[in-house]
């Protein structure tokens, strides 16, 4: 049964395309990111943990 | 709503943080990592020796040990990560918790979860799949409790004062849809009774979804949430930005993309479709980038940082934790790749990669992230950097003993295994020489998980005296500009962009992770060649159904695998080649994922009945040297049999074919077939009268274990032979 079910298996093709969508995906991130255009935008994302707000006091 | 104050001074807004949950989250979490890791200490002991199992049902190593993982990854782990995470997101977000009341109700129905679920484990009601093992009743709760959670950062996200999400924060939408999908699938099952449920899923494919849930309960509990908390302080402790926001980007959207494809390396040489191992191996593989992206972009965030790393407790807890998940994540490829799966699998080994991630990752994250959290939300000073120093080496050493002993014991056993002669004959054919043979490592994994815990009490005093000396100060209160007063950045690129709209953030990290479940899933799921047709298999009789019942509560799948895999060595040891469809009636499934006593996928007829009782009695009577626990409480505890036609009738609902007579007649037939047992155990010289209890019932459904795959072969219906069965 179990070479039967991988004889008869009918779906190669989401192979495939799981393939291509990850590929895909993969080099649009990496365009998304590289550009030069987002430097200043991603040096500001960076100091985002250094920041808690101005503290200004204890009592509300 | 929060009780948030909020004051305008032109466009600045005031506000404070709900710190006082995240102190509720931080002091559950070190409560429950206490219990977790003396339950782990404890059943460490009960491999080295049987005697610390101390004869006791509730506190044997089958239900001990479901106790340790599930307080371990979900007590201690959880707690902490509901600490860091409404913590961070706060001040990432510049916004008060969305809602107090929600935290702290998801706060109290969390620890409840735990501690009924806890005592429900110990009591020996498990659901029988590996870090799912609570009942349907806890199921819900912790659908209920996990929405909680994730309404709380969608809704602090919504009133946020940062118009951009920082990458931790992707992180933490991805782990809240991620789980939330992984548990709500992986739980569909129909209840019997209040303690007790049959998952929808049988054989093959329960093990499918199992093990999908199962590796991603690592990968999205485990890892995501704490890739997401070391975004945030591993900055915010070495005072640095992120070594690289561009390979952050990448880092999370190849990493969620890749890990949902990985849950079948669990499975290899299963009766899994062949293309489904492969696709997880090879994702598996895959995941060796993204993984060391994020352990480089963790480390190199510390780059002239290196000093403080020496003084600071913090960093040195952060930058090891980064440093083992690096080790962890190249380890765990490696051991998914087919070849060295095979000598891996059902070993020691694996024992140790998991624990190198959860102590060396998830736990020295955790120290790290409490020793920055604790002074400042207490508003003190830590109380001993000695201590903490100290705490850090006992628990390293102790870790390293952990895994080296576990290393060292896996590869050992694993290679006995398989050992075969010029004749081709098992060199140790008795299952028990390849366990006493490891037994000292055994006992210096237990010191060395005593050392850890050692370790983790050091941290408990210290964190006391901490909170001890803090001074009560009243909430200290910050202040931002409003969001609407942020302007369009000009140029911003499509990831910037994106990162303004958490919604469409959060339907595309659910897209990411969707792709390679429904792939991997629906094939299999929607296939018939999996479920009961035509097929040489006989339901389970009642009083074997009891019986596997009896099975899972004492969690014997812990110890014992259900799976033949295609080799010689297992063939020889253990018979004809597990198939698929002699699983079609498994719900669930018992293929375990550990042999620290022999496979029993084709233990039926092998032994007569009464070898089984003495087994059960005293099992170093019939196996000198085995460290299987007693179990002579199954010949005077009766076995249920009110909720029996119920089972019955929940199984036929599920494709089972049982009749309506036999589902009516369950209670005779149960008594019928365990009087057969009992008799011919009193014709063996048992004097007790046992027909009405578990050991009969268990000793009915292990006696079909493999029975009817002999028989089919006896009948010409199957093929025997060791690359795989027809």
């Amino acid at each position: 049964m179990r070479d039967q079910v991988l004889n008869q298996f009918e779906h190669p093709w989401l192979m495939v395309v799981g393939m291509i969508l990850f590929i895909m995906v993969f080099i649009g991130v990496l365009y998304m990111v590289t550009g030069k255009k987002n430097n200043s935008s991603f040096s500001e994302a960076e100091q985002l943990p250094l920041e808690d707000g101005q503290k200004i006091g204890g009592a509300k | 709503m929060s009780t948030e104050q909020v004051s305008h001074q032109g466009e600045m807004e005031q506000f404070s943080y709900d710190d006082k949950v995240v102190k509720k989250y931080i002091l559950a979490s070190l409560f429950w990592g206490f219990a977790a890791l003396l339950a782990g200490v404890t059943i460490a002991f009960q491999l080295s020796s049987w005697k610390f199992n101390f004869g006791l049902e509730w506190l044997t190593f089958g239900r001990l040990r479901p106790l340790h993982t599930n307080a371990a990854i979900f007590a201690f782990v959880g707690n902490a990560i509901f600490a860091g995470v409404f913590y961070s997101l706060q001040r990432l977000a510049k916004a008060r918790l969305f809602n107090s009341f929600m935290a702290n109700f998801q706060f109290w129905l969390w620890q409840l979860i735990i501690a009924g679920g806890g005592l429900s484990l110990l009591l020996g009601y498990s659901h029988g799949k590996e870090y799912a093992e609570l009942e349907w009743p806890f199921d819900i709760a912790i659908a209920i409790a996990w929405v909680l959670f994730g309404v709380n950062i969608l809704g602090t996200l919504w009133k946020r004062r940062e118009k951009h999400i920082y990458v931790a924060i992707w992180f933490y939408i991805s782990t809240f849809v991620t789980v939330a999908v992984l548990h709500i699938v992986n739980s569909i099952e129909i209840p019997v009774s209040l303690m007790k449920s049959y998952p929808v899923y049988a054989g093959v494919q329960d093990a499918l979804v199992q093990w999908w849930y199962g590796h991603n309960a690592v990968a999205f509990f485990l890892t995501t949430p704490f890739l997401g908390l070391m975004y945030y302080f591993v900055p915010k402790a070495a005072n640095r930005p992120v070594y690289s926001y561009r390979l952050s980007i990448i880092h999370f959207w190849s990493l969620i993309f890749l890990y949902i494809w990985a849950g079948p390396h669990h499975l290899l040489y299963s009766t899994l479709p062949e293309w489904a191992q492969t696709v997880g191996m090879v994702f598996s593989v895959a995941l060796w980038a993204p993984s060391w992206g994020g352990m480089i972009n963790g480390l190199l965030t510390l780059r002239g940082a290196w000093d403080k790393v020496r003084r600071d407790p913090v960093l040195k807890f952060l930058a090891t934790a980064v440093t083992f998940y690096g080790m962890a994540t190249f380890e765990g490829p490696l051991m998914s790749i087919k070849s060295v799966n095979h000598l891996a699998h059902f070993t020691d080994w694996v024992v140790g990669h998991v624990h190198s991630g959860t102590i060396g990752w998830n736990y020295m994250m955790v120290a790290g992230i409490f020793y920055f959290m604790i002074p400042r939300i207490w508003n003190t000073t830590l109380y001993s950097v000695k201590l903490a120093n100290l705490q850090f080496w006992t628990a390293t050493i102790g870790l390293l003993m952990y895994m080296m002993s576990m290393w060292t014991a896996g590869i050992t056993q694993g290679l006995m295994w398989r050992a075969l002669d010029d004749g081709g004959r098992l060199v140790y054919p008795q299952f028990i020489e390849t366990v006493v043979k490891i037994i000292p490592m055994y006992w210096v994994r237990a010191f060395g998980g005593v050392l850890i815990l050692i370790g983790f009490m050091f941290m408990l005093y210290n964190i006391f005296k901490t909170i001890q000396q803090a001074k009560k100060e009243e909430e200290p209160v910050y202040q931002a500009p409003a969001l609407s007063s942020a302007k369009p950045e000009a140029h911003a690129g499509t990831h910037r962009k994106l990162e303004g709209m958490p919604m469409v953030f959060t339907i595309l990290a659910l897209l990411a992770i969707l792709v390679g479940s429904l792939i991997e899933l629906v094939p299999t799921l929607t296939s018939h060649k999996y479920l009961a047709q035509k097929t040489f298999m006989k339901p389970y009789s009642p009083l074997e159904l009891v019986g596997r019942d009896v099975y899972i509560k004492e969690g014997c799948y812990v110890c014992h695998s259900q799976l033949v895999r295609p080799s010689p060595d297992e063939y020889i040891r253990y018979g004809t080649v597990s198939l698929a469809e002699e699983h079609v009636y498994d719900r669930p499934f018992q293929w375990g994922s550990r042999r620290i006593g022999p496979d029993l996928a084709r233990v039926g007829g092998k032994y007569n009945h009464m070898w089984h009782y003495k087994h059960m009695i005293d099992p170093r009577a019939v196996t000198p040297g085995s460290i299987m626990p007693v179990y002579d409480w199954l010949e005077t505890k009766k076995y249920d049999h009110k909720t029996l036609r119920k089972k019955m009738k929940v199984m036929a609902s599920l494709g089972v074919p049982y009749s309506e007579d036999e589902i009516d007649n369950a209670i005779e037939n149960a008594k019928a077939q365990a009087m057969g047992i009992a008799n011919e155990l009193s014709e063996s010289g048992v004097s007790k009268d046992i027909a009405d209890k578990e050991m009969v019932a268990l000793i009915a459904y292990l006696q079909k274990l493999g029975a009817d795959v002999k028989q089919a072969i006896k009948d010409g219906k199957v093929i025997d032979k060791a690359g795989g069965a027809e």
